[in-house]
């Protein structure tokens, strides 16, 4: 479903993103994970078409996807979310999934009533019915995240991209965002990309894990064996947990 | 002192309502594309100008002519945002160039073309009788004209807060960045929005015509009200046009009546340049269309 080519993105001096390269078939539930700094974010922002790559190739169901813009790339069914959830400050929770499906190829077909209440029901899907009217500026950052996620999902991707979920929830508002995650999966029938700083959370919902290090790709198998990897234990070294 | 009291009043009102109309195209562009359109001031030219054409020189009715004209104006308006907006997108400093130089070859091809001798007179006065306000008389075309801009301004915001399309430009106006995400359209909803913000600007212009002399260069002054309204109220935001077109009413009329007729545009001036020092973004606080 989505095969990235030898992808390389340079900032300055800095190469986030080095040569990387690899598959993934439809259905999969891959992890990405890798220190501060390894080029996690940006690769996700390569595939989704925030940024370009300096050179390389990445193609979607058969379709080089490569020069296309961001928001050609959503209408093919590429959704993601971000490490600093990214919605509309000024509008309620309500109105940004209601944009997000109003931009959507189908809900060029609705009326404001159909969408509206499509809205509803991805609100709903993630807890988030009581916050409907609520400014998303003024939702906590746990409510972001489950509202970038309604967001992503009511674009009805294929594709689904994940950028720290879980970062600066507490255990249990993590453990709802994973089985959330894990449920929408299923009952949408996606194919997952999902970034995490800590491997643990991934363990358990990810089939496979690509490691990412300086910019390169070091390891890309099951969960327990990539732990086992030296190079993946020599990366993680000084830091606290993997 | 009565009397002056009623006239400010009514003046307000009317002063206050037209610019809003003539102000109101001019703030949907800011709002949606961030683009300060400098071409916008033709469209008041191409409204009379293109209506005398049809009606006078073509030979065609004069309704007919009016929605000829204004069809004039949406086709210009799209092809500036074909031609000039789109092709400048990331070299702003050039495409205010290139906007300020279409307004001046229009206003220069109308120059040429019917030059102040002719004495352009468009009869588009609806209702022509004083109407009493308190103790002043206000002519009804004034009147009118003020009304007709409210009704335009309900109409675009019920447009904004009921459609699709108007809730899509609203979401455009908040956060450009989120709106590429969920893959908005942008060209498409980038050009309805141009063409819908041409429409008041030119049925406005149709309508003080009568009341106004018309000359190739009107398109200045009445643009400088429009710019006024928008940088007053806060570049783009609807909210903010409101209480500036209210404001620069209050003044001109205040001035018109009390002062000297002759010194109403350069109060207003002075007086937006006052505020602007203190707060420099204009009146409103969101930088959003409504
Ligand atoms: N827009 C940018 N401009 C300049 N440098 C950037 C930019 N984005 C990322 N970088 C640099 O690229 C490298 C990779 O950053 P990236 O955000 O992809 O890492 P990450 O793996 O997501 O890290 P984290 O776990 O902290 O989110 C870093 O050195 C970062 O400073
Ligand atoms: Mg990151």
């Amino acid at each position: 479903m989505l095969k990235v080519s030898n992808l390389v993105k340079r900032f300055g001096g800095i190469i986030a993103v080095n040569d990387v390269s690899f598959k993934i078939e439809k259905g999969e539930i891959v992890g990405l994970i890798g220190p501060n700094g390894a080029g996690k974010s940006t690769l996700v922002n390569l595939i989704s078409g925030f940024y370009f790559p300096d050179s390389g190739k990445i193609e979607f169901n058969g379709h080089d996807i490569t020069k296309k813009r961001m928001n050609e790339r959503a209408k093919l069914g590429i959704a993601r979310t971000f490490q600093n959830p990214r919605v509309i400050l000024n509008m309620t929770a309500h109105m940004n999934v209601l944009y997000a499906i109003l931009g959507s190829p189908e809900g060029k077909k609705m009326t404001m009533t159909e969408a509206g209440a499509e809205a509803i029901y991805y609100l709903d899907l993630f807890g988030l019915l009581k916050k409907r009217d609520v400014l998303a500026g003024d939702l906590a950052i746990y409510e972001l995240r489950l509202l970038e996620l309604a967001r992503a999902l009511a674009l009805k991707p294929k594709l689904l991209l994940i950028d720290e979920a879980m970062a600066g929830l507490n255990p249990a508002e993590a453990d709802n965002v994973s089985k959330l995650i894990n449920r929408i999966r299923k009952e949408f029938d996606l194919t997952i990309i999902w970034i995490e700083h800590v491997l643990k959370v991934l363990m358990k919902s990810a089939e496979r894990v690509l490691v990412m290090h300086y910019g390169k790709l070091i390891a890309d198998g099951k969960p327990e064996e990539v732990v086992r990897k030296p190079e993946v234990i020599e990366a993680y070294i000084g830091e606290e947990e993997v | 002192m009565i009397a002056e009291l009623s006239l400010i009043v009514a003046y307000t009102f009317i002063f206050g309502s037209m610019y809003l109309g003539m102000a109101l195209g001019f703030t949907i562009t800011t709002g949606v594309l961030r683009v300060f359109n400098l071409a916008y001031g033709a469209i008041f030219l191409i409204a009379v100008y293109g209506t005398w054409m049809f009606w006078h020189d073509l030979g065609f009715g004069l309704i007919e002519s009016i929605v000829l004209a204004i069809a004039l104006v949406a086709l210009f308006t799209y092809a500036v945002y074909q031609l000039v907006i789109l092709r400048f997108a990331e070299l702003e400093d050039y495409m205010l160039a290139a906007l300020v130089a279409v307004f001046v070859i229009v206003e220069e091809l109308i120059g040429w073309a019917y030059p102040e001798i002719v004495g352009v007179y468009i009869p588009t006065t609806i209702y022509n009788e004083l109407v009493p306000f308190g103790e002043a008389n206000i002519p009804g075309q004034y009147v009118v004209t003020a009304f007709v801009s409210l009704a335009l301004l309900a109409i675009y915001l019920l447009f904004f807060i009921k459609t699709k399309n108007g809730f899509i430009m609203r979401a455009i106006s908040q956060d450009m960045f989120a709106a590429k995400l969920v893959g908005v359209n942008f060209n498409r909803t980038f050009a309805l929005a141009m063409i819908i913000a041409s429409i008041p600007p030119a049925i406005v212009m149709l309508l003080i015509s009568p009341i106004w002399a018309l000359n190739p260069y009107i398109g200045w002054s009445v643009f400088t009200y429009a710019i006024l309204v928008a940088v007053l109220g806060g570049l783009g935001n609807l909210k903010g046009s409101i209480m500036a077109a209210y404001i620069i009413g209050f003044i001109q009329a205040s001035v018109g009546f009390l002062l000297d007729p002759r010194l109403m545009l350069l109060v207003a001036l002075i007086v937006v340049m006052i505020v602007l020092i203190i707060r420099p973004k204009g009146l409103a606080r969101a930088e959003t269309i409504w």
